[in-house]
């Protein structure tokens, strides 16, 4: 039988620490729009956005679908689609009801 | 002379794929707790809304911080495994495993201060208060609850990658099980991306 070692390529260190100053300041951004007067719900699109971007960057980099095989971006891909799918189905139903 | 050769079959792309599949169901089941959550607030805007204001952002933030920093420390680990510097690695876990303690620790201050207030489920000072009150500190306790049941899982997953690799188990060419426990990890620190905002920022 074939011994496999597969490893996944990684940028090293310098990229979790870039990672994380970005997931901090993303942070911090969101508890800074809290603070912030605009328009009714646009702080809470905001700060939904920036959270959305903060999992992508750990999905991406810390998790390393960047790095990994592509079949298994694809299914990441899928899997959160539907997930969306899923939300966006039952909010309509839920408001339009 | 006869020769006995012993081969060790190891797929780890199959392990990789069999984390990420796990992965994703942890992930429906989060996101099914949070669209729980938001027809909620929709529902009982006014009560969630004063309810939010409950819970302290400074600790929050706090929180996601160290959550973040350790996912740091944990990717640092499978970097320094992957060059050999095995005691780095270690060093760095250990670190981990402290950040997330330290987690659990604030979470537990957090929560006495709610039990304190009587704002837990089944309280009779909750069950007074508005539905929108009671589904929200529900929910808070439950989600967040269901998230520090996750990171004290991660824990004991790190502690066994550590007893790995001081059993030499664990080499720059036998990554799986550490990968697989920063993948773990790291959708501990993805959780919590969502519910910071959600329980701690939009009020």
């Amino acid at each position: 039988m074939a011994m496999e070692a597969t490893k996944s390529k990684t940028s090293g260190y310098r990229m979790y620490l870039i990672t994380f100053i970005e997931l901090s300041l993303l942070t911090l951004l969101g508890v800074w729009l809290t603070t912030v007067n605009f328009i009714s719900g646009l702080t809470a699109t905001l700060i939904l956005t920036i959270a959305a971007i903060q999992a992508l960057i750990v999905l991406f980099y810390n998790m390393h679908l960047k790095f990994t095989e592509k079949i298994l971006a694809i299914f990441a891909g899928l899997a959160i689609s539907l997930m969306l799918l899923l939300i966006i189905v039952t909010m309509l139903d839920y408001i339009y009801r | 002379m006869e020769q006995i050769q012993i081969l060790q079959h190891r797929d780890d792309t199959a392990s990789r794929i069999g984390m990420w599949l796990f992965i994703f169901t942890e992930i429906f089941l989060f996101a099914g707790l949070f669209l729980v959550f938001i027809v909620y607030r929709f529902k009982y805007l006014d009560g969630f809304h004063l309810a939010a204001k409950e819970l302290n952002v400074t600790i929050g933030t706090i929180n996601s911080i160290i959550l973040l920093f350790s996912g740091m420390t944990m990717g640092f680990s499978f970097v320094a495994v992957q060059k050999g510097n095995n005691k780095f690695a270690l060093a760095l876990l250990i670190l981990t495993v402290l950040l997330g303690i330290i987690f659990l620790v604030n979470k537990y201050f957090e929560w006495r201060i709610k039990f304190q207030h009587g704002l837990y489920p089944g309280s009779s000072e909750l069950i007074a208060l508005s539905k929108g009150d009671v589904m929200f500190f529900g929910l808070y306790f439950f989600m967040t609850g269901l998230h520090a049941l996750h990171l004290i899982a991660g824990l004991v997953f790190i502690i066994v990658v550590i007893g790995a690799i001081i059993r030499k188990r664990i080499t720059p060419e036998k990554l799986a099980l550490h990968e697989n426990c920063s993948l773990y990890w790291h959708l501990v620190d993805l959780v919590w991306i969502f519910l910071f905002p959600l329980f701690y920022l939009i009020n």
